[in-house]
């Protein structure tokens, strides 16, 4: 048992900015997504009996993203694009203007676009897996992740032009 | 199509590099230290409580053998030494009404806190 807390221990602190950055993209909130990201964990922890092998980020992610979905279902998340912008090197404000620019585009995708984008794309999901997720049509996936990526390139241009 | 995101052009690598600098900009910050203690914490209570209502199942399943000495057949043999044992062991403290609901207590805890380990 112990050596199982230790094991999920370095499983959690490799996988912990995946699976935060996922949970923040889908909740649009860097406190919420925080939430579910921990949620996740532990009910991945409860759960590790049921893990069939294979990627265990595939496998938080997954539950990260029904984590999401059940407190979508139950409370209004609070949206707060990060502006975290106290770093004090140009490159870094660079950075966090890009940032910045993802979150906001992110922002104008539909709910599904914006999911099966930050589990492919993000966290880096095939789409089967995404489909799997999502309970959704693998064909359905593709889609939105066609079109989500579509309209984020042409969101991420206009904002670099303006 | 392929299974994977097809990452193809330009516009695909800058968004992928966008993604994966969101990602490095998150710090562990304790964030691990957290889940981990909270894994912990859980599977202390959790423990505490399965085993606790197993022990008082038994504990109440023990006083009930007992308790049932009177009812229990003469047979030959061993059976009937142990019948008389059980005879003798009971000392008609025990009330039915309470081993009754005291069992009823201890096996609706356990199953919730087997409904609680498994969730």
């Amino acid at each position: 048992m112990a050596g199982d807390q230790k094991a999920f221990g370095l499983l959690v602190s490799r996988h912990q900015a995946s699976v935060r950055a996922l949970a923040r993209r889908l909740s649009r909130s860097v406190s919420d997504g925080d939430d579910i990201a921990q949620a996740a964990f532990l009910t991945a922890w409860r759960r590790r009996t049921t893990w069939r092998g294979g990627s265990f980020r595939g496998w938080v992610c997954a539950i990260a993203y029904r984590e999401f979905l059940g407190v979508r279902k139950g409370a209004k998340i609070e949206v707060e694009l990060d502006d975290d912008t106290s770093a004090s090197d140009p490159g870094a404000t660079n950075e966090t203007s890009d940032r910045m620019d993802l979150a906001r585009a992110m922002a104008m995708l539909d709910e599904n676009e914006r999911a099966a984008i930050a589990l492919c794309m993000g966290a880096g999901l095939s789409h089967t897996e995404a489909a799997l997720a999502m309970q959704a049509p693998l064909g359905s996936v593709k889609s939105w992740v066609l079109r989500g990526r579509a309209k984020l390139q042409k969101a991420l241009a206009a904002y670099q032009s303006a | 199509m392929s299974d994977h995101p097809e990452r193809s052009d330009e516009g695909d690598d800058a968004l992928a590099s966008l993604f994966a600098a969101e990602e490095a900009a998150i710090k562990d910050d304790g964030f691990t230290k957290r889940v981990v203690e909270q894994a912990h914490d859980g599977i202390s209570w959790r423990r505490a409580a399965v085993y606790g209502a197993g022990m008082a199942g038994f504990g109440v399943a023990v006083a009930s053998i007992v308790d049932m000495a009177p009812l229990l057949p003469d047979m030959s043999g061993w059976w009937n030494n142990l019948s008389g044992e059980l005879r003798l062991a009971d000392q008609g403290s025990f009330d039915p009404m309470m081993i009754t609901i005291a069992a009823v207590i201890a096996g609706a805890s356990l199953c919730a806190a087997v409904l609680v380990q498994e969730r």
